[in-house]
């Protein structure tokens, strides 16, 4: 047997033993290359992280937890001093959600800066999308990846779906760069693209929790299902998502309203 | 006999905001103090001016100056924006641009050179012209008119202009009595300005109520008492006031400066189209002209390209930089993304390149500690210089999309409680209302800020039917199917902004159910967690987003 077959197959056993037992197979070269999202429920089940210079599809129904999930490794990255850049093409991301993202955490080292988060809205809400949209995303998309300002870039696409030839120019632009490139998609049943190199696949848990209020539930929260493939094995785990904080801990409250009588 | 001419324009930064956007014609309109340079430009390069949000926080700022018909709605300067939208609702606000009211103030005065000889602004509005030797062109009352006239075609009709022997006694003539023109004949000034108020005087506050006191209050009272008093009573600051009543004012307009022009023209004489053969013809004419930017001092805010066909334009792009540059590099690259994106439609034979903006290069030393620069590019040197080259990639090629970051507002509403402000752009430049975030910081820590669920707006909310039981929706129908509704929450009511577009609306967030008993859809969205409003001022209800 050639020894070049050996190596493969050492390889491939590796890569079998590091899935059963997270980061005790990978080589020092390969996790420097991924990116741990400090989500343990994700990090436990997907050997070696995310991988730079690759494509991950972060895929889910429109109402999913998807973006959830991804904003909670969004801020974590930003914590640990990486920048993130988030394409949002049909501008549907409210500022209040993303306002903390970016911040520096407590954990952070002293003297140690968070990562910039930047969006990059690719038009106005208001305005209708032309049919040139997406070509114009996918060129944000590779300007950010070129210019190797960003760690991690995320390419909202919504209910679009990217053509094989979108995905070849995203290959080759990740190549020279050290990002790495997740495609959120809105639409669970395509496949996954071709160079796709990981897929998270996100949909809601069975149970939801509900934070209780004075009169009923103050806020839904439900627990995410979530699938990743990779490598052609698929784990499936369960993602517990963060409570919500309402805006009215803030000090500054609004003019009250005195003419209008309560709704 | 040499004799002043004083061209006052009312109320010029209004007009010349009324100029830029010709909608702002006829509207109450008020300009705010303290100026974002990124939201004037954004106006500059031709985009709708940015739509302000109702109650994001821009209410504090104060007005300078107001439109007539803000005025007459008991708007005054030195009211805050909110204050000003509680006596009128619709009035329309723009933040003060020094460089655009500068920019024409130039153009006013290179046009007026055609009228005097030796002209020279002083302030924004103001003209002062060299009125001397008008016997034989028609006398100084057709000069007025042809100095209101040329103002007029450049589209400020409200213009007064007052000819006197001194600057000072022109300028009260361009106030005296709104008369669109007023002449002080020859060696009048003095009794022309005895019978007029100490108010004209450019005095403090302090000494014109300490005159009043006095029992001064014309300015012929005020000469005729001796210098040596006054100076040992006003100071330097009353012995000018004196001589300025006395009709002894020094100043005289002289001849602009000739205006700097960078731009070069190339005739080639043959069709061109590649673009390469393109981008090396304007390499070289980039190089001249960034030469002779350097040897002034000076950066480009802005180029323009026209492209000739036969000495016909064709093709004319203002290029508008983000950050000033002399690098010809970084420049050329900017000419070529721009014809990148947008490829000339036929060949041309000649061009001509211009640096339409410029400024002075800056030497200052930035700050050792302490001021820290905008939190968007915090990470000095090579990474500021990537991002603004990021930036400007960007700008060029898809002048619709913008690089911005998330920052909290402390409002109620989800739409207002948080903005989005260019990267570039500074937090303290904007328009909003920054929470105390302590108590959240004490009992949760920083992680908890970035926790709850992520929504996604829907492009435009849509309306959707709602079935109710004892009062609380029980099901929605959404894209033509009744949904059920598992869990709803308790509605959070919020109302308010009646000063601006009032608000009252009911939010629910509600987990409709997947699909019903009766259908089996293999496209079914599955279950949906959605953010839903009831408005009560319309009676509708409607989906605001989906939580995702």
């Amino acid at each position: 047997m050639p020894q070049a077959e050996h190596l493969n197959q050492i390889t491939a056993l590796k890569q079998h033993f590091e899935q059963l037992f997270p980061g005790k197979w990978a080589t020092a070269g390969e996790k420097t290359r991924a990116l741990l999202t400090g989500l343990p429920e994700i990090d436990g089940n997907l050997s070696r992280g995310l991988a730079r210079q690759r494509i991950t599809e972060w895929a889910g129904r429109t109402s999913s937890g998807k973006t959830t999930v991804l904003r909670a490794a969004i801020a974590n990255w930003c914590a640990s001093g990486l920048d993130v850049a988030y394409i949002d093409a049909g501008c549907r991301l409210l500022a209040a959600d993303w306002a903390f993202v970016g911040q520096k955490a407590d954990a952070c080292a002293p003297g140690q800066e968070a990562g910039r988060f930047w969006v990059i809205r690719a038009a106005c809400p208001e305005q209708a999308r032309p049919a040139s949209s997406s070509r114009d995303e996918l060129y944000i998309a590779d300007l950010l990846l070129r210019s190797g300002s960003f760690d991690v870039v995320v390419l909202d696409l919504g209910a679009g779906s990217p053509s094989s030839r979108m995905y070849a120019r995203l290959t080759r632009s990740l190549a020279g760069s050290k990002a790495a490139l997740i495609i959120l998609k809105d639409d669970l049943s395509a496949p996954p693209g071709w160079g796709c190199h990981t897929r998270l696949s996100f949909r809601w848990a069975e149970d939801a929790c509900c934070e209780p209020g004075i009169n009923g539930p103050a806020m839904i929260t439900p627990a995410v299902r979530l699938s990743i493939w990779r490598d052609g094995a698929s784990k499936t785990t369960e993602v517990v998502l963060g409570s919500h904080v309402s805006n009215r801990l803030f000090t500054h409250p609004q003019v009250p309203d005195r003419r209008a009588p309560k709704a | 006999m040499y004799r002043i001419a004083c061209l006052r324009i009312p109320r010029f930064q209004i007009a010349v905001h009324r100029k830029h956007e010709p909608g702002l014609k006829g509207r109450p309109l008020v300009l705010l103090s303290g100026k974002t340079n990124k939201s004037t430009v954004s106006q500059r390069a031709g985009h709708a001016p940015p739509v302000q949000a109702p109650g994001s926080g821009r209410g504090q700022a104060v007005i300078f100056m107001c439109s007539a018909e803000a005025h007459g709605k008991d708007i005054q300067p030195g009211m805050r924006l909110s204050e000003a939208r509680a006596l009128c609702a619709d009035v329309l606000w723009r933040e003060q641009d020094q460089k655009l009211y500068a920019d024409w103030t130039n153009k006013l005065v290179r046009a007026l050179v055609s009228c005097s000889p030796a002209v020279t602004a002083e302030g924004f509005g103001l003209f002062f012209m060299d009125a001397s030797g008008l016997r034989h062109l028609g006398g100084e009352g057709a000069f007025c008119q042809n100095v209101l006239r040329l103002c007029s075609k450049l589209g400020f009709v409200e213009g007064n202009v007052g000819v006197a022997d001194n600057a000072f006694a022109a300028l009260v003539a361009a106030r005296y009595k709104h008369r669109r023109w007023c002449i002080v004949p020859h060696g009048q000034d003095q009794s022309f300005l005895a019978p007029l108020s100490i108010g004209h005087l450019p005095a403090s506050q302090d000494m014109q109520e300490a005159l009043l006191a006095l029992g001064i209050r014309s300015m012929g009272q005020l000469a005729g008492l001796p210098a040596e008093a006054i100076a040992e009573r006003f100071g330097r600051q009353g012995l000018l006031a004196r001589e300025l009543a006395c009709g002894l004012d020094r100043r005289r307009p002289s001849m602009p400066p000739a205006e700097k022009e960078f731009q070069a023209s190339v005739d080639l004489g043959y069709p061109v189209a590649s673009l390469n053969e393109t981008l090396f013809v304007l390499k070289s004419m980039l190089d001249r002209l960034i030469g002779q930017l350097k040897q002034e001092g000076l950066r480009a805010e802005e180029l323009q390209v026209i492209f000739f066909n036969d000495n016909e334009r064709f093709d004319e792009r203002p290029l508008k930089l983000i950050c000033p540059s002399n690098n010809a590099r970084f420049l050329l690259e900017i000419l070529k993304l721009s014809l990148e994106a947008q490829p000339l439609k036929r060949e041309f034979t000649g061009l001509l390149l211009a640096v339409s903006r410029f400024s002075r290069e800056s030497w200052q030393q930035l700050p050792l500690s302490g001021q820290s620069p905008p939190d968007g590019l915090r990470k000095a040197g090579e990474q500021q210089s990537a991002s603004i080259l990021l930036l400007q990639r960007l700008q060029t090629r898809l002048p619709g999309a913008a690089a911005v970051r998330a920052v909290a507002s402390d409002q109620y509403f989800p739409d207002n409680a948080g903005a989005w402000i260019p990267v570039l752009e500074s937090r303290a430049a904007s328009a909003v209302v920054p929470p105390d975030l302590e108590y959240i910081r004490n009992y949760t820590g920083a992680r908890a800020l970035a926790g709850g669920m992520v929504i996604k707006r829907a492009p435009e909310p849509v309306p959707v039917l709602v079935e109710l039981e004892e009062s609380r929706p029980a099901a929605v129908r959404y894209h033509g199917r009744w949904r059920p509704i598992k869990i709803i929450t308790t509605p959070e009511c919020l109302s308010g902004l009646w000063w601006e577009s009032f608000i009252r609306k009911s939010y629910y967030v509600a987990l409709l159910a997947g699909r019903d008993n009766r259908q089996d859809n293999q496209n079914d969205p599955g279950e949906l967690l959605v953010l839903l409003a009831h408005d009560h001022q319309t009676g509708c209800w409607l989906l605001e987003g989906f939580f995702d």
